[in-house]
């Protein structure tokens, strides 16, 4: 589903990302976990096309993202760590507009919206101004939006921060719907038991460079993820 | 440093810096300067002129008039200015809640942004009074007494219009709170301002012809109903010390009074310009489909109206043609057709007409800051299937249709008000179209180049940023251009064979700026 081959970027002098090699396979969730400044958001950021790399590539669902950005992002939805909206719009009407991008069928973005707005209990808000929401009511709304296109491949910055307790239960149940579906989720986290219970591979990056990847039980071993992240973070 | 000093040195920098440049490093400063005189210097220039003019019109005995005059006429334009700043710069700015959260007195935030805002007005200020304070000065052969007093007037003189404009600005932002329709509010009533300033203005030049008897009844009035000009017009025409001292003091109660009346609402009218409207009872609803474009273009038309700061600072061009329009049939139909039917007759009424649309639609830049209002939104922009050449177009079409309806409905009221032909609406209506066409290719362009993508007020990126100063002088220079060439030409080509050749240019001049979006605005645009 997501396949990134010698992925390579840098801001000026300073390499962030040093030619990764990455594969996200069908109905799998694959977290992706380093420090702060590792190198996370700005991998994912070449692989929804926001960013533009200096070498490598990235296929999405066999597409590549530089040659066919439109058909890779049809097939994929991104929830940033900190979503910002047109705070001009009401919730209902963004996630509309984005339905409308999409190309999402009238009957099916109806039941759609209805089925995540009343799971993240986000209906009664659903007509106010998004100026008006809070931190996790943004994520939310970004969450529905990501959905209502029934995305192949979900990517998703830190997307635990700022849900609350039942929204995030309610978010792993269905990244665990989309890869039972057929598709696939790469996320980034730097909660590890989130990651530990939930990623079926994992992958760690330091200083833009892969250090371990695997499956979980390839990479951890008889340790926890939490022993495994902190002994290669700190070990020089 | 002051912790007040401090927040006005950041509001400060946010105000004048972080524009990304598409130049090298080493060019931008000269760049800077460049693009910054340019303007600069027409303003003080077309300042310069008028003042000349005006002394010159007046004769000897009443040259004395002149400092109420333009004394009157910069405090419209301060008051007219900051009302249209104070909304963005003093309420609902985006570091709000990070500045009440720092440990700050709030009364050192709101002075912080309130001095900030000042400083700014102080360059609309200087433009508006140095050259007529200096014309003036020279001509009546004034000594340095004169100059002190012009200076002094000068340090106080944007503090009424600042106050007169934060309570306005107080009041629409406490009428308005979370109501759903807001916006169109303000917009409705910072138009119909724009509309009252102008008729104002124009009416202004009818006091050039007045007697000694009328001078003096204006100066009455003047002391009644604007005590603070008339202060510093006598202050400056009879170098009168007592009455610098009275204008100093106004201005000094006024502005302290404000003080203590903004100190107690500030936090509350901000908190509440950053709430949204919430609807009670919502139910799901039926959806209404629209294609991609149709989708972006409804986001971007929704975006427009949502920001009076957006629509006010870029409507205010082609709306001034409506503008003369109604003021032209309230103050005499038949005598601007006896002037419409001359020009007429000369070959002239289309080449000036033109000229009028080329110019007031090159002040309608909406594209502009389009770019740098997207701010933090480029990412999510960015990952959304939409292909860039879309994201333009809808972009493009905003400015197009906004310019376009407006400068229909102008053009119809010359044909209904003013018995225009029927050819020569049509003439207009095409180079409406294709300079607006033009001004907003220009506009993205210039905004891929220029962009500003880390503001805290929209007001910032709407009339501040780099981007909006360089498009307004390019597009001022393109119609100039047009004008020059209708000029130089006329008396060899007949008119419609000019706009022909202009018109082909122009169509050329926009497909070579499209190929350059398509390729070098797309990189731009994808590496912000």
């Amino acid at each position: 589903m997501l396949k990134i081959s010698n992925y390579r970027k840098s801001y000026g002098k300073k390499v962030a990302v040093d030619g990764i090699d990455l594969e996200v396979l069908p109905q799998e969730i694959f977290g992706f976990i380093g420090h702060n400044g590792a190198g996370k958001t700005t991998t994912i950021k070449g692989i929804v096309g926001i960013m533009e790399f200096d070498d490598g590539e990235i296929l999405i669902n066999g597409n590549s993202i530089s040659e066919n950005p439109i058909k890779c992002k049809m097939d994929m939805a991104y929830i940033p760590d900190n979503s910002e909206f047109y705070e001009v719009l009401t919730g209902i009407k963004y996630i509309n507009f984005i339905a409308d991008i999409y190309e999402v069928p009238k009957e099916k973005r109806e039941l759609l919206i209805k089925k995540y707005a009343d799971l993240f209990e986000l209906t009664p808000n659903l007509g106010d101004s998004i100026s008006s929401y809070s931190r996790g009511m943004k994520q939310k709304l970004a969450v529905i939006a990501a959905l209502v296109h029934e995305p192949k491949l979900l990517v998703l910055d830190e997307p635990f921060v700022g849900l609350d307790p039942k929204a995030s239960h309610s978010l792993k149940m269905i990244m665990r719907e989309i890869c039972d579906k057929g598709g696939s989720i790469f996320f980034s986290t730097h909660v590890l038991e989130v990651a530990e219970k939930l990623c079926d591979h994992v992958a760690i990056i330091k200083e833009g460079k892969i250090v371990a990847s695997g499956t979980m039980e390839e990479v951890m071993g008889e340790r926890s993820l939490e022993e495994v992240f902190l002994g290669m973070i700190d070990h020089e | 440093m002051s912790k007040t000093l401090l927040l006005m040195k950041m509001a400060l920098i946010n105000l004048f810096s972080n524009n990304k440049f598409a130049i090298g490093q080493k060019n931008k400063k000269s760049f800077v300067w460049a693009v910054l005189l340019v303007p600069a210097g027409a303003m003080l220039y077309i300042s310069v002129v008028y003042s000349v003019m005006l002394i010159n019109v007046l004769p000897q005995e009443s040259r004395f008039i002149m400092p109420v005059l333009m004394s009157i006429m910069t405090f419209l334009m301060l008051v007219m200015l900051t009302f249209l700043n104070a909304g963005g710069h003093l309420f609902g700015f985006r570091d709000f809640d990070l500045l009440m959260s720092l440990p700050v007195k709030r009364s050192s935030i709101m002075i912080s942004k309130l001095l900030a805002f000042l400083l700014m007005e102080y360059l609309f200020s200087f433009f508006l009074m140095a050259p007529y304070l200096i014309v003036y000065g020279v001509r009546m052969y004034q000594g340095v007494g004169y100059y002190l007093i012009g200076f002094v007037g000068f340090i106080f003189m944007p503090i009424v219009p600042l106050v007169l404009s934060g309570l306005l600005a107080f009041v629409i932002n406490g009428l308005t709170g979370n109501f759903r329709f807001k916006n169109l509010f303000r917009n409705v009533f910072y138009i119909l301002l724009f509309g009252l300033v102008m008729f104002g203005s124009m009416q202004m030049q009818q006091l050039l012809f007045m007697d000694l008897f009328s001078a003096n009844t204006l100066l009455a009035n003047l002391q009644k109903y604007l005590p603070v000009v008339y202060y510093l017009s006598t202050a400056l025409i009879d170098l009168n010390i007592l009455n610098l001292l009275i204008y100093v003091g106004i201005n000094i109660v006024v502005f302290a009074i404000f003080i203590v009346i903004f100190n107690r609402l500030f936090v509350r009218i901000n908190v509440q310009a950053h709430q949204g409207y919430k609807v009670k009872n919502f139910h799901l609803k039926e959806l209404k489909v629209t294609s991609r474009f149709m989708a972006y273009f409804a986001l971007q038309v929704k975006r427009y109206f949502g920001s009076t700061m957006y629509l006010i600072n870029t409507i205010v061009g082609p709306m001034m043609l409506i503008v003369f329009m109604i003021i032209g049939s309230l103050s005499g139909v038949d005598e601007i057709k006896i002037y419409l039917s001359m020009f007429e007759r000369e070959g002239l009424l289309v080449p000036i007409l033109s000229a009028a649309i080329l110019f007031t639609s090159s002040i309608c830049m909406i594209t502009a800051s389009t770019i740098s209002l997207e701010g933090k939104n480029i990412n999510m922009l960015k990952s959304l299937p939409l292909s860039i050449s879309t994201i333009f177009q809808a972009k493009i079409a905003l400015q197009v249709v906004i310019t376009m309806v407006v400068n229909v409905v102008a053009i119809i009221m010359g044909l209904l008000l003013y018995d225009i032909s029927f050819i020569t609406a049509l003439v207009l209506t095409v180079i409406s179209l294709i300079a607006s066409i033009l001004y907003a290719v220009l506009g993205l362009v210039i905004n891929l180049l220029f962009p500003k993508m880390e503001w805290d007020s929209e007001t910032i990126v709407v009339k501040q940023s780099m981007s909006v100063i360089v498009a307004m002088v390019g597009s001022m220079l393109i119609a100039g251009l047009h004008v020059v060439g209708y000029l130089v030409l006329i008396d060899h080509i007949p008119f419609m064979a000019i706009v022909a050749i202009f018109m082909l240019l122009d169509v050329l001049i926009i497909y070579a700026m499209w190929r350059y979006l398509l390729v070098g605005g797309a990189k731009r645009f994808i590496s912000l």
